[in-house]
């Protein structure tokens, strides 16, 4: 890589390994976030793609390598304060607070705000991105319908005013209209704050649609990665993950 | 006979209460945590004893004891919670069942060395004269034991449903990596839950300690009622320990008035059986509730 | 897991080396089973302190045949498996000649089998259920009293004196406690009374509100409470708070006036009677000067703890074993089981020797609390 893209660069993993016990998951894995970059991350069932976001978002360890975000090393560092330098991630199957009101759900995402008087404005941002969220508030976020949960589950993440955000199959289980609510709903976001986005998707065409760089993640290895534009055209990845 | 079911009604609520007190404690720890606490009859033990020395040795009034005793056993939770626990995250539910065995016996030999097994009682700043309420008696040292109860449970709710460390919490009970990911020190969460439920436990040890009688060996039958209540209840339910410490109360004491006192005990078994058959989740259903 | 092992090993080699190294191949050994944890912890320990200066007193004098005598003392915590774990540890680890306990009545009928099969005697010291010397083991021998007995005893007071014409009792749900029951149920009825209401509760019970919400609406004129020290206590405690003083009350089975008087408060024990064995302010005729002896050796000794009759009873307990061992002129569980038959021992309890069921008669007196202080009422024999 190239000195001025280093500068860059948000978010750094070098060479992960990593598993749930003896099982090895990830095998020398690395990838490049820069700032205000939408990096895709395209990968069968299984490839390992939600166990990466889980480790850049600390909920899991690496066996070893490192990452680093803002130039210095978090790898060792608690999810809670990567989540306080600006980590968000939107997990998968959404895993709202089912017991709270899309209000709680969603003022727990602020819950790391050091400066608490944020918090209505970012609420004002939200309810003006999904305003069925501000007439839903006092409900119950697991009686919510799928597209409404996603919206919350991506509401509920952007209270923490992230500076990266990590998606996680969006579109999964979602009718396409709901599907394209929520991707206007990002690229506003991506519009309107200086932010970088890592999306997680299976839907190839939806994921190298959003992103500028992408990489593909096979069986915990990185195979291919590059433009997204280039990549759309690679013959190998038409073949075997748009079915031409 | 109306006037008796009533007495032995309220006879049930007071007990009940303190029941309840400790069970919350328990199943919040159990909810959150997915720790069995064995230790819980000793902070009850403890909160007790304490009360005991500040009251009769260093002759502090009697509510400030109660306070202090509370904070101190809330203190021993916190170290206990900090040092033996929190090593063993993530490991299954035996060990940290063995933990809090090991630490529960440990405590009640320290109490039986430092206060002896003679059993002590908490000198009280008011008469125990009962008090005649129409067909109703009571004392004092009962009715402040309830309304301090219902004043630490309605605390501790107001604490869960309305303080953003109580919403962080319940996110924790609910989806604790969701809430990892919203920034919520889950580690603070856990140590804070298990002091509190220490404290609980204290409170009731305390109070129940002012109207009978305070010993080494006394967390152990109100662990084994905690326990009661709790399954009645549903495990981690909150509402549902409450309820279940009421109704075990109450039909204790209906079933020690109207069927047998010898009993009494084997009705909380009885209770518990029937749920299991019928209810395995609790009387209130979802198991998932805080 | 190897690093437990590694400790087990070191402790139990402790343990042995402790055993063997304590020198006491000379010592004759006297097992003990006592409660010394759990609800009847307290009573126990007081066993085992009259059982302690009873040791001191004995080996200052020499011991027995020639050499020291050692308690062996084991925690039965009044359980009956526990007791029966202790004696097997006694009999077989210890080799002990003989055992004094198991305080309870039921933890005793536990103990029993286990002495029998071992062809080793046991000195029981306070469990009172009649079934302990009826129908009698040779093993066994009792010094304190049994509720057959008491209840015969209280038969001419019971009504007539103390006019318990509308009896309910409180007793502890074991065997002790129904044995009780049965007894003076037979004293009270013998004598035209009439037991009300029977309300038995699990031992470390503390709630007994509704219990006496029943007896207060039973028309009982009276409540027998049969229970640990604490238990019946608390049940006095009770009592007042419930406002039932009008009713008399009597603790059976001498439970100290002072723990009640500590335990239960001056205004709530007032009034209440108390059946006693051994106690301080009532020593038998002639025995006077002996029993202050004692109380002041146990004073010294226990500062912070009122002499009770557990202490009486494993006092005279040891004398009577060491009596029995002097006789036997062998530390051997036949000779020492032939040799208490024909033991006599004048102790502070009573006049110890055992009729044909192994079963001695201490004595026994009813007294009265007022403003804190015990009032003898009545001499039982
Ligand atoms: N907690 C876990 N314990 C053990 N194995 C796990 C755990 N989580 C995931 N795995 C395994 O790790 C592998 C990768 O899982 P991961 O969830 O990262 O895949 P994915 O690429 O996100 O798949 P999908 O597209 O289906 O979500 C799978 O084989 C999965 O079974
Ligand atoms: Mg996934």
């Amino acid at each position: 890589m190239t000195e001025p893209r280093e500068k860059l660069e948000l978010l750094t993993v070098r060479d992960l390994d990593a598993g749930y016990g003896d099982a090895q998951i990830l095998w020398g894995v690395s990838l490049g976030i820069a700032q205000g970059e939408i990096v895709g991350l395209l990968g069968g069932n299984g490839a390992g793609k939600t166990t990466l976001l889980n480790i850049i978002s600390g909920l899991n360890s690496p066996k070893t390598g490192s990452i680093h975000y803002l130039g210095e090393e978090i790898t060792h560092v608690n999810t809670y304060n990567r989540v306080r330098s600006g980590i968000t991630q939107i997990p998968e199957g959404r895993q709202l607070f089912p017991g709270l009101t899309v209000r709680q759900n969603l003022l727990l995402g602020s819950f790391s705000l050091a400066d608490k008087s944020r918090v209505p404005e970012e609420l004002d941002f939200v309810f003006d991105l999904f305003p069925i969220l501000s007439e839903r508030q006092k409900q119950l976020a697991g009686t919510l319908s799928g597209g409404e949960q996603q919206m919350c589950a991506l509401g509920r993440g952007l209270m923490s005013n992230p500076k990266l955000i990590l998606v996680d199959e969006l579109s999964l289980g979602l009718a396409p209209v709901a599907v394209e609510r929520i991707v206007e709903a990002l690229k506003k976001v991506y519009r309107e704050k200086s932010l970088s986005i890592l999306v997680v998707e299976q839907d190839v065409h939806l994921c190298l649609e959003l992103s500028t760089t992408a990489y593909v993640l096979e069986t915990g290895h990185i195979v291919k990665q590059g433009p997204s534009e280039e990549l759309a055209k690679d013959p190998q990845i038409r073949k075997s993950y748009l079915g031409i | 006979m109306l006037t008796e079911v009533l007495q032995q009604v309220i006879n049930g609520l007071v007990m009940g209460s303190t029941y309840a007190l400790t069970a919350v404690g328990l199943t919040m720890i159990f909810g959150m945590m997915r720790v069995v606490n064995f230790t819980h009859g000793e902070f009850y033990m403890l909160g007790g004893f304490f009360a005991f020395q500040l009251t009769a040795s260093l002759h502090l009034n009697y509510y400030v004891s109660v306070v202090v005793a509370i904070l101190a056993v809330m203190a021993v939770g916190f170290v206990c919670e900090r040092v033996l626990l929190a090593p063993l995250r993530g490991k299954s539910i035996d060990t940290t069942v063995l933990v809090t065995i090991g630490l529960s016996i440990f405590l009640q030999n320290l109490a039986l060395l430092w206060w002896g097994p003679t059993p002590k009682s908490i000198p009280l700043p008011f008469s125990n004269t009962p008090l005649q309420w129409g067909p109703v008696v009571l004392t004092w040292s009962r009715i402040l034991a309830v309304s301090i109860t219902f004043g630490l449970i309605v605390l501790v709710h107001l604490l869960i449903q309305k303080s953003l460390l109580g919403k962080a919490m319940r996110a924790t009970f609910q989806e604790k990596d969701a809430a990892l990911l919203a920034g919520v020190d889950v580690e603070r969460i856990y140590a804070f839950t298990f002091t509190l439920g220490a404290g609980l436990a204290a409170g009731a040890g305390v109070l129940l300690g002012s109207i009978f009688l305070i010993y080494p060996s006394m967390g152990n039958i109100a662990i084994l009622k905690a326990f009661i209540v709790v399954i009645l209840g549903g495990m981690g339910n909150f509402i549902g320990a409450i309820c279940g410490g009421l109704i075990l109360g109450v039909t204790e004491g209906l079933g020690a008035g109207f069927v047998s006192s010898g009993y009494k005990d084997a009705i909380g078994f009885v209770l518990v059986i029937l749920i299991l058959m019928f209810r395995p989740s609790g009387l209130f259903g979802k198991a998932r509730r805080l | 897991m190897k690093g437990m092992i590694g400790i087990v090993v070191i402790v139990f080699s402790l343990v042995v080396l402790g055993c063997g190294s304590a020198g006491a191949q000379e010592a004759i050994k006297i097992g003990i089973i006592e409660p010394l944890t759990g609800p009847a912890a307290y009573d126990g320990q007081s066993v085992v302190e009259g059982a302690r200066l009873a040791e001191e007193e004995i080996n200052a004098r020499g011991g027995v045949l020639g050499k020291q005598i050692r308690l062996v003392v084991e925690d039965g915590k009044a359980d009956p498996a526990e007791s029966v774990n202790a004696a097997e540890k006694l009999l077989v680890r210890d080799q002990v000649p003989v055992i004094m306990g198991a305080w309870a009545s039921s933890a005793t009928l536990a103990v029993m089998p286990v002495m029998k099969k071992n062809a080793t005697p046991l000195l029981v010291e306070t469990a009172t259920s009649l079934k302990v010397t009826d129908p009698p083991s040779e093993w066994v021998y009792r010094i304190c009293s049994n509720s057959a007995i008491d209840g015969q005893l209280m038969e001419k007071y019971l009504v007539p004196t103390l006019g318990f014409k509308k009896a309910a009792f409180m007793a502890a749900n074991n065997d002790f406690g129904r044995a009780v029951v049965t007894f003076w149920s037979e004293a009270v009825k013998k004598k035209g009374g009439t037991v009300v209401l029977t309300e038995y509760h699990a031992p470390g019970e503390i709630n007994f509100a509704p219990s006496l919400t029943k007896i207060s609406t039973s028309g009982a004129d009276s409540i027998i409470i049969t229970s640990d020290i604490q238990t019946a206590s608390n049940i006095i405690k009770q009592t007042y708070e419930m406002g039932l003083t009008k009713i008399k009350r009597l603790v059976t089975n001498g439970i100290p006036s002072e723990a009640i008087v500590k335990l239960a408060g001056v205004e709530a024990s007032e009034g209440v009677l108390v059946h006693n064995y051994w106690v301080p302010f009532a020593p038998p005729k002639g025995q006077e000067a002996k029993n202050k002896q004692f109380m002041d050796k146990y004073t010294a000794k226990y500062p912070n703890k009122p002499v009770d009759k557990y202490a009486a009873f494993g006092y005279d307990g040891i004398r009577v074993i060491a009596q029995a061992i002097v006789t036997a002129r062998a530390a051997d569980p036949v000779k020492i089981k032939e040799a208490l038959k024909k033991t006599k021992v004048d102790g502070l309890t009573g006049n110890i020797q055992f009729d044909d069921k192994n079963q001695a008669r201490p004595y026994s007196s009813v007294s009265r609390i007022e403003k804190g202080k015990p009032k003898l009422v009545v001499r039982l024999n």
